[in-house]
């Protein structure tokens, strides 16, 4: 109840407070697409993106951030965490560096935010967690269990996580969550990093699902049923709509007063016809719309073979334009060619750069790997940590270091990342009728020596260097 | 929506590659047939993954790539008869094709090595009582690809459990393979007369009794039987089996007592898969003959009992002691020769034998035209522990040079490639006079 209680203080910060400028003054700004415009001024409106340039009028009354001599670059977006959600929706276990936070959590699995976190969540503190007080109604009960396949990470939101405001302070204004493990694992979530309600939070929530692969026989046969009874059902659908077509056809042909077209078949959905019909179960539901290309999929493969016998099983639905995305193993240099071959989209983690083969130190960028053979990729941080997200931008620069061009290394982290999921129309770059988010750095975004000073999220600073 | 997305939407879907015939000519080799002699500074063409022709001074055709291979000798690739941990680990239930992994470590040392097919056993099943161990198949080192790496799952049968069953089961198990046989005689019956149009009013085709599947494919040959049999007494158990269904084709995994009376063995049509260096103490408080001898090999071969050799260790470990492996699987014929066989039966227990033990004898194992082409190009005499494998070649592609890979690069890097190996005058030192153990006495 208290929880619901803070919430609601939260909404007024959401409401539209009028036409309201926000005016940032920058030095530099990379714009995210691979412009640059140098002494140039992003105006947002009421949290949009309205103009972007060297010669913007700044109305009266704009709120003008004076960044004349920093360089401003989109919010951050990571397309792939597990963070965020209530305790139960992610069936991980802790990662390492991970665990501090996870300790604090109750047995609830209820997370302290930040004692320094600016944002209006701190008037939270004043009170300790009640561990009695029952979740608010929009925590479904443990969560995560059950229907995998159909479970979305939207219902199992926790805005009052701390680690929201964490990435706010590293910089990521976006964060793409993914509702738990196993082979068909459920519908991610796009959401923004400034707490607040759900549906205020979210982006989007049902653009992406996600898939987890190793390689085994019970795996491809769990994928071919799948696909197999997504591939019967489309294809009934399509004879339904013909034969509907037929009569329809057959209905303008006759004479309307002798015989009245046979019913139509019920409008929509891909339960038609309506005789006797077998419901598809909720992961064959899935598979449907991973089929008609309605979803992005995103498939994070163990190793270099499950990517093979990945492959293997998917050729069989080459019919099907699939939306893939890559959560690319460590290993995945070893089908590089191959990669090429398929033009993939991809996500990689920039830390990890390790040794080729046992005796010799030869390091490999995935992501250079990658750029070589054509293939598209964006970002995301080593781990959910908070540290990792801190060390993104110099982990981004030590793949500049192995070959990764500066512009394709700003886009992995943003325009990229927002793409993959779909939600480039809204995030990633700093272009009208975006919201905006953006952050200023003291420097040039890849120097060690640059300080993270203001993250704005639909133009409020919701970070400031103190 | 973004014209770059719009973009992707397309991009997923494997663009179809132009295909070209690849055809690799190999040059100036001395070429081991293993089953038709050795040609002298021969051409081997490859067409695709398979061996076109073979001859002296050979045309090379027009966009062959070809490699240059004076001086070196050409060998069919290595077949281990037994291995596992290469490539595939333990099946738990699935099959071993959905879990095979062309890139371990393992995998790359075992090709670096010269091995190119397997018959990996996952030892699923053995012990179980009375049943049909099935964790096996028989694997091609193709790496980075994983569509052909398969050629047989599973590739035999394992019935090593028959050797440990009590009387009851034992008889359980005959009567079971005394119905198969009545089944597989009553078709065998029924398939004749209805050939000759004699078959009677209705008559149905026999019904096949349920259960026995293991059974009728042992008795028709279509699996061979591999039984893991040290002891001679665990050998008379396997005769004993032969000899009331003698259209099992069994493989002896082991036969380390196998010497005590090879022409039982030859009569039956055993096959055996043996390690020269497994010689188990003798027992001297038995008055029968017993123990091993390092010239298992070379008694085998005079019984006239085809068998592959395998390592002490049939995978490749990279933690012990080195030269126990299938890194080296060519030392351990070499032990075979130590103990008195001749070197060209060495070479088939590495090669054809071994192949034709894994169910791919008609495939691979010998340099033929029409086979596939898994080769390997050596610089000497392979017994010898100084020649080390120059390059290997699976399916016609090459998937492993010295020079340019990461393993043995460093291990003489200039060598000049020495003479053939003609027995006679082999390059390397001549083998020590093979110490001679305690004979044992024939039965």
């Amino acid at each position: 109840m208290r929880a619901m209680l803070m919430l609601s203080l939260l909404l007024p910060a959401f409401a539209p407070p009028g036409d309201q400028y926000v005016a940032v003054k920058a030095g530099k700004i990379h714009v995210g697409t691979g412009a640059v415009i140098d002494n140039g001024v992003v105006l947002i409106k009421n949290g949009k993106i309205v103009e972007v340039g060297t010669s913007v009028r700044i109305p009266d009354g704009a709120k003008v951030i004076d960044a004349t001599t920093d360089v401003v670059i989109p919010g951050l977006v990571n397309p792939y965490s597990a963070s965020g959600l209530v305790a139960g929706g992610v069936a991980e276990e802790p990662k390492e560096g991970d665990g501090h936070h996870w300790e604090d959590a109750d047995e609830m699995g209820y997370v302290e935010p930040h004692p320094k976190c600016p944002c209006p969540l701190e008037n939270m503190l004043d009170e300790p967690a009640d561990k009695d007080v029952p979740f608010p109604s929009f925590r479904p009960g443990g969560g995560g269990g059950g229907n995998l396949a159909d479970q979305m990470a939207f219902d199992l939101l926790d805005p009052l996580d701390e680690r929201f405001v964490w990435l706010q302070r590293a910089g990521y204004t976006t964060t793409g969550i993914y509702p738990g493990q196993g082979l068909f694992s459920g519908r991610m979530v796009t959401v923004k990093t400034w707490p607040g309600p759900r549906e205020q939070m979210t982006i989007a929530k049902d653009k992406v699902v996600r898939m987890s692969f190793r390689t085994s026989t019970q795996a491809k046969d769990e994928i071919r049923r799948a696909f197999d009874a997504a591939k019967a059902f489309i294809d009934e659908e399509k004879k339904a709509e013909e034969a509907k077509k037929k009569a329809e056809e057959a209905g303008k042909n006759k004479p309307p007063e002798t015989t009245p077209p046979p019913a139509p078949p019920p409008q929509g959905g891909p339960q038609q016809p309506p005789q006797k019909k077998k419901e598809p179960t909720d992961k064959e539901k899935v598979a449907i719309q991973i089929l008609k290309g309605e979803v992005t999929v995103f498939i994070e493969v163990a190793n270099a073979a499950s990517l093979l016998h990945f492959w293997q099983v998917i050729d069989g639905y080459a019919e099907f334009k699939i939306q893939w995305v890559y959560i690319l193993p460590a290993d995945f240099y070893k089908v590089t060619d191959k990669l090429a071959e398929r033009k993939v989209r991809a996500i990689a983690a920039p830390g990890i750069v390790f040794f080729e083969a046992p005796f010799t130190r030869d390091r490999i960028s995935l992501s250079r790997e990658l750029q070589k053979a054509g293939g598209t990729f964006a970002w995301t941080p080593v781990h959910d940590a908070f540290p990792a997200h801190e060390a993104v931008l110099s982990h981004a620069a030590e793949q500049i270091k192995f070959g990764v061009t500066r512009e394709n290394a700003l886009k992995a982290l943003t325009l990229t990342a927002a793409q993959v999921m779909g939600v480039s129309d809204r995030v990633g770059s700093l272009e009208a009728n975006k919201d905006g988010d953006l952050v200023i750095l003291s420097g040039d975004p890849f120097a060690s020596t640059t300080r993270l000073k203001k993250v704005l999220i639909e133009g409020n600073v919701v970070y400031e260097e103190k | 929506m973004h014209v770059a997305a719009l973009l992707w939407l397309l991009q997923d879907a494997p663009k179809p590659v132009e295909k070209k015939e690849t055809v690799l000519a190999i040059v100036g080799a001395d070429v081991h047939t293993v089953t038709k002699g050795t040609l002298r500074a021969a051409t081997v063409i490859i067409r695709e993954s398979k061996i076109a022709r073979i001859g002296a001074n050979l045309e090379i055709p027009e966009g062959a790539t070809k490699i240059e291979a004076k001086g070196l000798q050409l060998y069919p690739g290595w077949v281990a008869a037994t291995a596992s941990g290469i490539g595939a680990g333990f099946g738990g239930g699935g099959k071993i094709a959905d879990t095979v992994d062309p890139f371990t470590l393992q995998f790359q040392l075992a090709v670096a090595c010269g091995v190119t097919s397997v018959f990996h056993d996952d030892g699923s099943g053995r012990w179980g009582g009375g049943g049909f161990g099935k964790g096996n198949a028989a694997l091609r080192l193709t790496p980075g690809e994983i569509d052909k790496m398969v050629w047989a799952e599973p590739a035999a049968l394992d019935f090593s459990s028959w050797t440990r069953l009590n009387p009851v089961q034992r008889g359980e198990t005959l009567d079971r393979f005394r119905q198969a046989r009545e089944y597989i005689e009553k078709l065998r019956d029924f398939e004749k007369r209805r050939g000759e149009n004699k078959l009677a009013k209705d008559e149905k085709e026999p019904q096949r009794p349920g259960g026995l599947d293991d059974h009728i494919a042992l008795l028709r040959g279509d699996y061979r039987a591999r039984m893991y049999a040290s002891t001679w007494s665990q050998i008379e158990d396997v005769l004993e089996l032969l000899d009331a269904y003698p259209s099992i084709r069994v493989v002896l995994i082991g036969a380390e007592e196998a010497w005590i009376a090879p022409e039982e063995l030859a009569r039956r049509n055993v096959m055996c898969v043996i390690d020269p260096r497994s010689i188990p103490r003798k027992d001297k408080m038995q008055n029968r003959p017993n123990g091993g001898t390092i010239e298992l090999a070379a008694k085998l071969k005079k019984g006239g009992v085809k068998f592959a050799i395998v390592p002490p260790t049939p995978s490749i470990d990279t933690d012990g002691i080195a030269g126990r492996d299938l890194m080296t699987l060519p030392w351990d014929a070499g032990f075979g020769i130590r103990g008195g066989l001749d070197e060209q039966t060495a070479l088939e227990a590495i090669t054809i034998t071994a192949a034709e033990i894994a169910g791919i004898g008609d495939k691979v194992g010998s340099i033929e035209e029409g086979k596939e082409a898994d080769l390997i190009l050596v610089n000497g005499d392979p017994f010898h522990y100084k020649t080390m494998v120059q390059k290997t070649i699976v399916a016609g592609k090459v998937v492993y040079e010295k020079e340019k890979s990461p393993f043995f690069a460093h291990v003489r890097p200039k060598a000049a490639p020495v003479s053939a190996p003609a027995p006679s005058k082999a390059e390397g030192p001549k083998p020590e006079e093979p110490k001679k153990p305690d004979e044992p006495k024939k039965p």
